[in-house]
Formats: C-alpha cells, structure tokens, sequence
C-alpha cells in the first residue's frame, strides 16, 4: 500500500519548471492507478521481449533437428566471461579509457584557452582584431569535426613524415581537431555569457578611470566565466564523447579499443554493451559536475 | 582520373547525408516527443523510463550507437544496412537530445496556462494536446535548428559503418585519384552550406512560429 501511495505521489517541481499535475481527486487517482499498472505490465513485458531475443538459441540456415546451434543465445557465460578477467581491464580497457581522457584533458585544456581568448578579442576595441576573432569562430564552427580531425591527420602525415609511430599522428590530429571545433563552441558560450552582463560594469570600470582591457579582463571576464561555467562543463561533456570520432583515423580510444576486443573474443554485443556503460559513467561524471554547479548558481541567485 | 570524374558519387554522397539526417531527424522527433510525454506524466513507472532514455542518450557518443548496430545486431540475425545503422543510430541518439529541448520549451510556458486548462476541466493529455506541447514546440524550433545543424556534420560518424555520406565518398574519391585537397574543398563547402541553409531556415520558422510574450 505504501508503495502505491508512492507511484501516485506528484512530486514537487523544481524552481523554473512548469507544474503540470497537481494533487489528484478520487477519479484521478483511478486512472493514474490503472495506467501505472498498465505502463509496468508493458515495461516488463518489453523488457521480457528483449530478454528473450538475446537469450533464444540460433542455428544456421538449413539446420535439422539435433544439429548443435551457432549460439546458444547471449547470456552465455562464455561470452561474459572476458570481461572477469583482470587482464582485459588492465591491457585494454584502462590504455582506452587512458587515450580518451588524454586526448579530452589536452583538447579541453587547449580549446578553452583559445575559446577565452577569441571571446575577449570580440569584445574587444579594436574593429580588426574583432574581425580576426570573428571569422575564426565562424569558419571553425561551421567546420565539421570529422572533417576537421580527418584533415589534420592526412596533414601532419604528409608535412611530417618522420614520426615514428601512429598513435602520434593520431592523438596530435584528435587533439588539434577537437581544439579547432571546441574553441569557438567555448568562445561562443563565453561570448553570450559576457553580453548578458549588464552594461554599469563596464561603464563603472571606465568611470573609475581603467582602460577598455583593464575592464575586460578584471570585470568583465570573471563575472562572464562564472556565468558561463555551467554551459562550458556540459560542454566539455560533448566534448568527452567527440574523442570518439578519433575511431575514425586509429586513435586507440574506447571505441576503436571496443572494435579490438570484440574481434579477439567475437562477442560485440556484450563488447558494446560493456564499453557503453564505461562511456556513460564517464560523461555522466563530468555532466554531473555541470548540473551541481547550476544548482549552486541557482540557490546564491 | 580527376575528381571530377566522381561527380555523380559526389551527388549520391550529399542526397545520403541530406536524406538520413532529415529521416533520423524525423524519427528522432517522434521519440522525442514521446519520452517527453512520458517525462512530464502523472505515472510514475514512465516518468523513470524517460529520465533514464534520456541520460543514457545524452550521455553516450554516436558514433557506438551505430558502430552497436551494425556489428552487434547480427548476432540477433538482424543485418541492418549501414544507411538504416546511420539513421536508427541517429534517431535514438537526437530522440534525447530533442526530449532535452522540448522539455525545456515546455518548461517557458506559463504555469497560469496549465492551471487554467485544468480548471476547465482538461485531462493530462488533452492539457498537454491542446496547451502546453504546441507552444513548448513552438518555442523549441530554435534549440532544434540548432541540433538538425549539428546532425547535419554528426551524421558522418556513420562513415564507421562504411555509410555513404558525402565525407566517406570524399575520402573513398581522394584516395582513388589522390586529388586529397580538393576533395576536403568539397566536403567543406558542402557541410558549410548545408550548416547556413538550416541556420537560416530554423531562424526564419522562429520568426514566423515563436511565441510573442
């Protein structure tokens, strides 16, 4: 009974959503009732469905009656049993999750300091330097990242021909692409965050007699980063899950990792369901981080 | 061989990126509006379901989805071409993102206004039909410009797959004739203008369609 009354408690929307439902009467109750048992009946029953495709044996065309079966569905435990052991995890699983947050870490790194600097530079007094920043956020943004990435690998193979070794190539072209597109996502995030600062701060830093940098950099910029932090975090999120387009061009990250594993012990399913769920914890950690930081801003507003 | 020889491959590359992104976008609409619904309702079990679509979409890069598709599925004896992974891929992926920014439109209307459909006596759905989803669709065409911009580009993740998008014909065309800068040319002037053409037509819909308050 107590669980019943906790399905059909409304809960309490938060700050800034819409309230769409509100404290039921009897003859909502009854139906709330009725379609909560319905969607469970229809949620088991899928999940029961799914449950069943994987499970069911398969065997190759043109069997007969007691021919052993191609697989015997994907709860095997022969197809999980890679994942127990300690060695795919320290071998291949970890370097992966290495790369990605290696190419991540130094693509952020990069992309946010050039993403800051084109945002002060459109700020800016000077029409030529605005122009500059300008059109670098414009050409990259419509760039896309496959291309971007793409290109700077077929360029550094042909203007350095000496590397030595390809995850090199790989992770400089990741990192270059991943900077080239993020860079003006970021400078575009900052930018807006600085226009929705309102006009007194700068025009009291000029009255107190500092210059037009002065005041960008010590009043404006600041007020403007910590407003845009939030949107920067989700940001970097997207940006987390773009290294994976490194796939395309051999960078050793979790997905090209996936595509090795899956080959050693041919079990893709249970290879891409595990290495999904090391993508989703790691970029639910850092959209975490955004949501708190949101909810932080939301509480001293 | 020039590139130019390629042309009509060219063409089929651009007609496969346009057409999958518009259909994935499509499908993701529906997905969309449905995790929505489910999102926003008064029963519980899913509300649950859309919250977990959702974050597991938002929080999973592309690229796996049709990488997942085209290799796991026949191990189900489901052998999806790479044009359906890339759409299907697609369709999930932007059903969460798209749910995303209809919840957010949703979250613009006024409370007022679903307080007064209730007090008239409007059932959950009819609120939602009726009230609250035109104008949260309404107010959500610029979010949603932004993300058919975006899939426009994602979309030539795919080319894992061996999709035929405009950037895989590209590469495949570059290697052959080892024409390797014009065809990069193409391929940007390509994603470029099909990146102008949504930002303006989202900006015009928004003009015409946006909610005046």
């Amino acid at each position: 009974m107590a669980l019943l009354e906790a399905a059909l408690r409304i809960p309490e929307p938060a700050a800034g959503e819409l309230r769409l439902n509100e404290e039921l009467g009897p003859k909502g109750r009854r139906r709330v009732l009725i379609a909560t048992v319905a969607s469970v009946i229809a949620i088991v029953g899928g999940l029961w469905w799914v449950y069943s495709m994987l499970a069911r044996w398969r065997y190759a065309p043109g069997a007969v009656a007691g021919d052993a079966p191609i697989s015997k569905g994907q709860f095997e435990w022969s197809l999980w049993e890679p994942f127990t052991q300690k060695l795919l995890w320290t071998k291949a699983i970890w370097p992966g999750v290495l790369n990605t947050v290696r190419a991540f870490g130094l693509g952020l790194f990069l992309a946010l300091g050039i993403g800051i600097v084109m945002a002060t530079w459109r700020a800016g007094e000077s029409k030529k330097i605005r122009f500059a920043a300008a059109s670098y956020t414009e050409v990259f943004r419509a760039c896309a990242l496959v291309l971007l990435i793409r290109f700077s690998f077929f360029q550094l193979g042909r203007s350095f021909p000496s590397w030595n070794s390809i995850w090199m190539y790989a992770f400089v072209a990741v990192v270059i692409g991943l900077t080239l597109y993020y860079s003006t996502v970021f400078a575009e995030v900052i930018r807006s965050s600085i226009n929705s600062l309102s006009v007194g701060q700068k025009e009291a830093g000029l009255a107190i007699g500092m210059t037009h940098n002065q005041v960008l950099r010590t009043v404006i910029l600041p007020q403007a980063l910590r407003r845009a932090l939030p949107n920067i975090v989700t940001q970097a999120a997207s940006l987390l899950k773009d290294t994976s387009i490194g796939y395309l061009v051999t960078y050793p990250e979790l997905s090209y990792t996936s595509d090795i594993v899956k080959q050693t012990f041919d079990n893709s399913l249970q290879t891409y369901f595990v290495f999904w769920m090391v993508y989703v914890f790691l970029v639910a950690c850092v959209s975490s981080i955004a949501n708190r930081i949101r909810k932080r801003q939301d509480i001293r507003k | 061989m020039r590139w130019t020889d390629f042309t009509s491959d060219i063409v089929m590359g651009i007609r496969n990126t346009v057409t999958a992104t518009l259909l994935g976008f499509a499908l993701g609409l529906v997905i969309g509006v449905i995790v929505t619904v489910c999102r926003l309702s008064p029963v519980r079990p899913l509300r649950i379901v859309g919250r977990l679509y959702t974050s597991l979409m938002v929080n999973s890069p592309l690229i796996f989805f049709a990488l997942f598709l085209f290799y796991g599925m026949p191990k189900l004896n489901l052998k999806p071409s790479s044009y359906q992974c890339a759409v299907i891929a697609l369709a999930l992926y932007l059903g969460g993102y798209i749910a995303e920014a209809l919840r957010a439109g949703v979250n613009t209307v006024a409370n007022g206004q679903a307080e007064a459909a209730r007090a008239i006596g409007l059932t959950f759905g009819q609120t939602l039909q009726h009230v609250v989803l035109p104008q949260a669709v309404r107010s959500s065409i610029g979010p949603m410009g932004v993300l058919l911009n975006a899939s426009f580009r994602n979309v030539a993740v795919a080319g894992a797959v061996s999709f035929a998008d405009v950037v895989f014909v590209s590469k495949r065309i570059s290697e052959e004739t080892t024409d390797y800068y014009p065809m990069f040319l193409v391929q940007f002037a390509v994603i470029a203008a099909l990146a102008v053409m949504t930002s303006v037509g989202a900006r015009a819909l928004d003009r015409r369609f946006a909610v005046k308050r």
